[in-house]
């Protein structure tokens, strides 16, 4: 009991050295690439975290092993390869090589077709691969590690099959509209706070001859889809839908397609050639006071322009729930045959607890899902808030029919917006709530 | 002079019988491991409705198969298919041939035209597509804001009816280097003592380039062909880096379409279009293979 | 006199439409090029200004990120072996098989043998795709050595089809005269044949080498932790990845060893194609 209460005010301590740290940082180098910031952060946290946590838990210094790091997040590479580097110091028969893979669910697949899966996967529950490899058994049952007492309770639900556990989650994400505070200020438009006002911004910045809102629908990852169906159809719904219970069309579904067809009449004019990456260069850029994303943006976004004041706020709708998106950004998965499986749990535990999540949230701006973590970050305030209020759903596509559903339903928006040109909009959103019913029920394959 | 056969010379004769056999079966046996073997294993995926992860591979029958056939996607690909494979063929050995002709002469600066018109053939393909996709974004947009122009104002590669056509471009761009040096060779190759004689007979130089120089050069536009055939049908990086099989699927290739048939855990269905390819292109195949043979005398 | 003026007139103005044309091609094919390197000096900020625009400043930023992130070199080294390797085997093979083909083709055998090879031309690669990636991991083969080895099996079609065709023009008294003389099939064909085929086997060669370098889906599909040059870049433009400028760094620095080499082998490459069309 003792120890724990003194780890957990070093831990208190620690978290105000490094915030105080970081945020000195952060005035001192802005101009300085990112890069250097996550250097210095990671050593910084590094001398502190020697005596500041207790990384070894439950398990011996001496454990052993090689075990392989599979992850899909080329962003936060060379920050891995830092918490690689501390991890290793302190266990220092662990060898760890990371993976980073593009396509790393294809990649994965092919893997585990061959009979071969990883020892540590970054990934997100609930998602189809997810749950195909929880099928097939390749996924370690962790039910029994301490490290899984550091997660916040309802988002390790996410991990929980059967009553027993199969990751462990580190950070959350948050999807909505990140306005460009300068550009609303300047305009003297206020940030919305619900539907009306939000449709009052976007007209005030069209008046100016300020695109508002900037989409990227080339590649058809489309947020604003996922955001407001879940707004209006809550997942368990969905799910029904994918089962071939209900049609979507006759859930709330269309009444979000008037929503989505409003917001794409404020869309950028490129928006259906932009795709993900030139969409948020343009962005970075001014070129729109808005854009549809999540807070995994942000660092990207500051690294374009690091004099751009953002924030991030919750995506209204006209008549839905008025709950935000958020879903498992990173969490830890182990293989079921890994050959190390203390050494895979040593490292798994080191990189959900306390002073690792910190940092790393403190990285992305992401959501903790680890508990005690302080944000310093207050970019994504109100979506944070909403989370905390539990107004929140998980991404409506992690819900959609295995297979396909997902890729086709993003051609559907994409075919939607040509669409909405070509036929005009009535004849557009009958096409594409058929389209979505077609996707969903398996007829359009 | 007369000779026995001698114990070392009938080994070699026997030798001249059976190397060949050596050589050849060896290479079957590989060829048929890593080709046959797989095409077979394709055939009977493609008949399960396995999701490429587990270890149960269900029997559905045809069902792939139907559903590939009842799919949008499937004609698309066709489509598709058929635009951009005519145009890499008859584009690229066009523009090969042409460029060939006029670097063929003996003109101040050729090697230095030679040596550039090759750079894009030792790109890879996919830095090609990526700067081809920024092309657009950044310039043809541009020039359709400029022009008032909504179709290019929107950028080529989202627009469903040119998509198909840039993307074909974008790979001719690549592809015609390596077709023109062919044909370069095959120009070069003619005499020069024929075309003497041919000029001092009062040819002109399209009867020259039409009787002499185009026969001659039947084996490199062989070769041309062939390759660029196989350019045309088996698109993948190209689609990958310009558009991703998009607008709305305006640009699935058959590679494309597989692909995100393969990652999206259906497997089973992406071997069945796979079979729908291999079937499609056998029967082209058979024919050029037939008109080939009889023109063989030349190769 | 006045025709010799008229058709030097004339000449004159082919001339200028030859180079009119040859410099028009040029701006096309160099104008990318120009714009890749271009886009690899700037800096995001740049992105607001025109696109063509000369970067703000000029500077070596994001070569020297690409360089340092590391994976450059080891994908470097890894295409230049595969490349290396996997043309030399294909050349090794193919060849001599090619000459067995195409000296024997009046027998049932080497017939069926012939087709059973050039079948698999128009059949893509995607169609064993799959398959393929699923027998290589039951031999071990998703490795680089794996990879050459499937770039050679491959290869088989195409080469058989070009090379056989080009075999059965050399003529037969050749190696009939180095039979008589005692020679080995072997031996014939390494000292006699081989060298005649040089015209196809720069043909071959440079398309070979051009295949394996560029390509992208074998690598994607087979390597599981190494990483080919294509596949270097493809991880520079994810999803996540925004900084353009860095991608456009990379991308230059891919291209530049393939065109260091093409400089230094231009002669031979265009001599060797060239040299051998005689005997088509």
């Amino acid at each position: 009991m003792s120890k724990k209460l003194i780890a957990l005010l070093l831990a208190v301590l620690m978290i105000l050295s490094v915030s105080a740290c970081s945020s000195t940082q952060k005035t001192e180098s802005s101009a300085e690439s990112s890069k250097e910031e996550v250097s210095k952060n990671s050593e910084a946290a590094g001398d502190e975290t020697a005596v500041g946590f207790d990384y070894y838990k439950d398990y011996p210094k001496d454990i052993s092993g090689e075990i392989e790091f599979y992850q899909q997040k080329p962003e936060i590479e060379e920050y891995m390869y830092g918490v690689i580097d501390e991890f290793m110091e302190l266990y220092p028969n662990i060898t760890v090589t990371q993976n980073v893979q593009n396509d790393a669910a294809s990649n994965l697949q092919t893997r585990a077709a061959a009979g071969d899966f990883t020892d540590v996967w970054l990934y997100w529950p609930t998602d189809m691969v997810w749950n195909a490899f929880y099928d097939e058994g390749y996924l370690m049952d962790v039910s029994d590690q301490p490290y899984l007492a550091y997660a916040s309770e309802s988002v390790l639900e996410l991990f929980a099959r059967d009553g027993k556990y199969y990751g462990v989650p580190e950070a959350n994400n948050a999807a909505g509209i990140i306005a460009n505070v300068a550009m609303f200020e300047e305009n003297g438009i206020a940030l919305p706070e619900d539907w009306d006002s939000f449709i009052a911004a976007c007209d005030a910045f069209v008046e100016k001859g300020i695109t508002p809102i900037g989409l990227t629908l080339k590649d058809g990852a489309d947020c604003a889809r996922n955001i407001l169906l879940g707004d209006y159809v809550p997942g368990e719904e969905i799910k029904a839908v994918s089962a071939g219970d209900k049609k979507l069309s006759e859930t709330d579904f269309p009444k979000s397609v008037d929503d989505l067809t409003k917001i794409y009449s404020y869309a950028n004019d490129k928006a259906i050639s932009s795709d993900y990456n030139t969409g948020l260069t343009d962005f970075a850029n001014e070129e729109s006071a808005m854009f549809l994303s999540g807070n995994w943006t942000f660092a990207s976004i500051r690294g374009i322009n690091p004099d751009i004041k953002i924030e991030q706020f919750p995506l209204p709708s006209s008549a839905g729930r008025g709950y935000i998106c958020s879903g498992v950004d990173v969490g830890y998965t182990i293989g079921a045959n890994t050959k190390y499986p203390e050494a895979c749990n040593a490292f798994v535990n080191f990189l959900v607890s306390q002073p690792q999540a910190e940092k790393y949230c403190n990285l992305d701006a992401a959501i903790p899902a680890i508990k005690d973590v302080v944000v310093e970050d207050t970019t994504a305030k109100r979506m944070v808030d909403k989370v905390a209020k539990g107004e929140s759903f998980n991404w409506p596509n992690h819900f959609f029919p295995a297979g396909g559903a997902e890729q086709l339903a993003n051609q559907a928006s994409t075919q939607f917006y040509m669409d909405i040109v070509e036929l005009g909009e009535e004849q557009a959103k009958k096409n594409y709530i058929a389209q979505m019913d077609g996707i969903m029920d398996g007829s359009i394959k | 002079m007369a000779r026995s056969l001698s114990k070392k010379e009938g080994h070699k004769l026997n030798s001249w019988k059976i190397v060949p056999y050596c050589v050849v079966i060896p290479c079957m046996l590989i060829y048929l491991i890593f080709f046959y073997f797989n095409v077979g294993q394709g055939v009977a995926y493609s008949f399960t409705s396995w999701n490429g992860i587990s270890a149960e591979k269900t029997f559905i029958g045809l069902q792939n198969y139907t559903d590939a056939f009842n799919s949008n996607y499937l004609q698309m690909t066709m489509k598709f298919t058929v635009i951009f494979a005519v145009i890499v063929l008859v584009l690229t050995n066009v523009l090969g041939l042409f460029l060939a002709v006029l670097l063929d002469k003996k003109i101040r600066g050729v090697n230095f035209f030679r040596g550039m018109y090759f750079f894009p053939a030792v790109m890879s393909t996919l830095t090609i597509a990526y700067i081809f996709n920024q092309i657009d974004y950044r310039l043809i947009t541009l020039l359709g804001e400029w022009l008032g122009n909504g179709t290019l104002s929107a950028g080529l590669f989202s627009s469903p009816v040119w998509a198909p056509y840039l993307v074909a471009l974008t790979q001719v761009w690549q592809s015609f280097p390596v077709t023109m040096v062919i044909f370069l060779a095959g120009l070069q190759g003619v005499p020069e003592d024929i075309l003497e004689s041919a000029r001092i007979d009062g040819a002109s130089n399209m009867q020259m380039f039409w009787k002499i120089k185009m026969p001659m050069i039947i084996p490199s536009l062989m070769i041309n062909l062939v390759n660029n055939t196989k350019t045309g049908i088996t698109a993948f990086d190209i689609v990958m880096g310009t558009t991703a099989g998009g607008p709305g699927g305006a640009t699935y290739s058959f590679a494309m379409y597989m692909y995100i048939k393969y990652s999206k855990q259906e497997v089973g269905y992406a071997c069945a279009i796979a079979m729908i390819m291999a079937i499609i292109f056998g029967v082209v195949a058979t024919i050029q293979i037939i008109y080939m043979r009889s023109k063989e005398v030349e190769l | 006199m006045t025709t010799g003026a008229e058709s030097k007139m004339r000449r004159f103005l082919g001339k200028f439409g030859i180079y009119f044309v040859l410099i028009l091609t040029s701006v096309i094919v160099v104008f990318p090029f120009y714009l890749t390197v271009l886009t690899a000096f700037k800096q995001p900020a740049d992105a607001r200004n025109f696109f063509l625009a000369l970067p703000v400043k000029w500077s070596f930023d994001n070569f020297e990120q690409v360089l340092t992130r590391g994976g450059y070199w080891d994908a470097l080294k890894n295409s230049a072996i595969i490349t290396v390797i996997a043309t030399f085997g294909t050349m090794a093979i193919n060849t001599i098989l090619a000459y067995f083909l195409g000296r024997n083709q009046h027998k049932k055998f080497f017939n069926f043998a012939y087709y059973f090879f050039i079948i698999g031309i128009f059949i893509p690669f995607q169609v064993v795709m799959i398959p393929l990636v699923i027998l290589g991991k039951g031999l071990g083969m998703l490795n680089l050595q794996g990879l050459i080895c499937m770039h050679i099996a491959l290869s088989f079609p195409t080469n058989v089809f070009l090379m056989t065709g080009f075999v059965k023009g050399v003529p037969r008294d050749v190696d009939e005269a180095a039979m008589i003389d005692g020679c080995g099939p072997i031996r014939t064909f390494y000292q006699i044949i081989m060298p005649m085929m040089s015209p196809i086997i720069a043909t071959t060669l440079v398309l070979t080498v051009l295949g394996v370098w560029n390509d992208f889906t074998l690598p994607l599909v087979v390597l599981q932790k190494d990483k080919t040059l294509p596949l270097f870049i493809y991880n520079y433009r994810t999803k996540y990845i925004t900084n353009f400028n860095l991608a456009f760094a990379a991308y230059t620095l891919s291209m530049i060893p393939p065109m260091v080499v093409y400089l230094f082998c231009q002669k031979y490459i265009i001599k060797g194609l060239a040299s051998g069309a005689v005997k088509g």
